[in-house]
């Protein structure tokens, strides 16, 4: 009888020990990260027919189309607009316009489309159905219609993940781009974006765009990020933050672009 | 095989819970961890354990959490409940909304801790009431129409 309790409880221990082992491993271990993206690679196929079926029962009008399109049009036109704008400083300034000229003509891209969200409630990431083989590699900047979207973390066969700005851990360096103050951009809880570090003497208004601002070399310079919120002050009183409006629609994402670099 | 069949029914829901959207602040209910507890209660700890051990995995492989995070602490979380699941009475609505509200708690409880000592995710304050509250809200409230799916596949199944 003491024999037939022990056994469950000893098989328990046993698996507790691997586990704990298996935690410590993964901590240490590069090669976890490969587990990850191999296991979601096997189950990409579902997850494509998944997308395509979702997409099948989603029939849009040519009204709604239409709208898309309208929608479409204006932010590629609100993103060369900021483009512009920004070249226009750079040329005044006569010293980042050679930067700019190499991030617009030495910018090479993979498309790719979205198969997956996070799964859980802690992290905002998506998966895209292109990895390795298109070139697409950890650290690279990923963009929707122009507007920043987040950075790779994970790459594999066929499959790469990517973490959004409004994840909790992300982090960009960023620049208000009528006022040029630089901050550090953080995602929140509820999938917001706050902007941090702002000099205290610096005038930002609402409505101001804010982009890359290149430093720390994790995204390019000048990738339009959104506009500016309402500006707070810091609860110590040590900088000025403020809201960002992000430009891409997180929740609509289906097809984005990586910038191979 | 009726392992089997359990561990591609916590699959299939995985793939659901990717596809999972359109909840308020971006939040969605736990259905992996809902399912993990439902065999957990059906079949005791030992399954329970692998239930949630495996349910933990995809839920690693498909967030931005460390690999084997989630494995350790919903199999831990999963064998708790199938060790104890003769007391509990799950047979009512509100019993099962009850079980699941609290492990769902207790899960991103131990979460937040351990992803804290890890030096990720957010303090634990903003946690509580952006994530861990109302995201154990929702799963506790989906959870009675989940079991009833799961009941009655069962009986056709066999688990």
């Amino acid at each position: 009888m003491v024999e037939r309790n022990a056994r469950p409880r000893l098989i328990i221990i046993v698996i507790l020990v691997s586990l704990v082992l298996v935690l410590l491993l993964a901590l240490v271990y590069p090669a976890a990260e490969k587990i990850k993206v191999r296991t979601a690679s096997y189950l990409k196929g579902p997850l494509q027919a998944t997308g395509r079926f979702s997409r099948w029962i989603q029939v849009e009008s040519p009204a709604q189309e239409f709208l898309k399109e309208k929608q479409n049009l204006e932010t590629k036109l609100l993103f060369l607009k900021s483009q512009l704008d920004e070249l226009a400083r750079e040329n005044e300034k006569l010293r980042s316009q050679l930067m700019y000229k190499q991030l617009v003509e030495g910018r090479r891209m993979a498309a790719a489309r979205v198969i997956g969200k996070d799964i859980s409630n802690w992290s905002r990431t998506i998966l895209l159905d292109q990895g390795e083989e298109a070139g697409i590699r950890k650290g690279m900047a990923v963009v929707d219609n122009g507007a920043l979207v987040g950075q790779v973390v994970e790459s594999g066969k066929g499959v790469s993940r990517v973490k959004l700005i409004t994840d909790p851990d992300s982090r960009v360096g960023c620049l208000i781009q009528e006022s040029r103050q630089t901050g550090l951009t953080e995602g929140t809880v509820d999938g917001k974006i706050f902007l941090k570090y702002i000099d205290l003497k610096a005038v930002v208004k609402e409505g101001e765009r804010v982009i890359t601002s290149g430093l720390g070399e994790n995204y390019p310079r000048g990738l339009l990020v959104g506009k500016v919120g309402a500006v707070v002050m810091d609860g110590r009183g040590l900088y000025k933050c403020a809201w960002i409006v992000p430009r891409a629609d997180f929740s609509q994402l289906e097809e984005v672009l990586v910038i191979i670099q | 095989m009726r392992n089997m069949l359990a561990l591609v029914t916590i699959a299939l829901t995985a793939l659901l819970q990717i596809s999972l959207s359109g909840f308020p602040a971006g939040l969605k209910p736990d259905l992996l961890l809902i399912v993990a507890v439902f065999f957990a209660l059906r079949r005791g700890g030992i399954f329970g354990f692998v239930a949630g051990a495996f349910s933990g995995f995809l839920v690693d492989c498909f967030s931005g959490s460390p690999l084997g995070l989630n494995v350790f602490i919903r199999a831990i979380a999963a064998a708790f409940v199938g060790r104890v699941n003769k007391r509990i009475d799950y047979s009512g609505l509100f019993g099962q909304m009850t079980i699941v509200f609290t492990i769902s708690l207790a899960v991103n409880i131990l979460y937040q801790f351990s992803a804290g000592l890890m030096g990720e995710g957010p303090a634990f304050f903003p946690a509580l009431t952006g994530i861990i509250l109302p995201a154990s809200f929702y799963t506790g409230i989906v959870t009675p129409m989940i079991f009833f799916l799961l009941f009655h596949a069962g009986r056709l199944i066999g688990w």
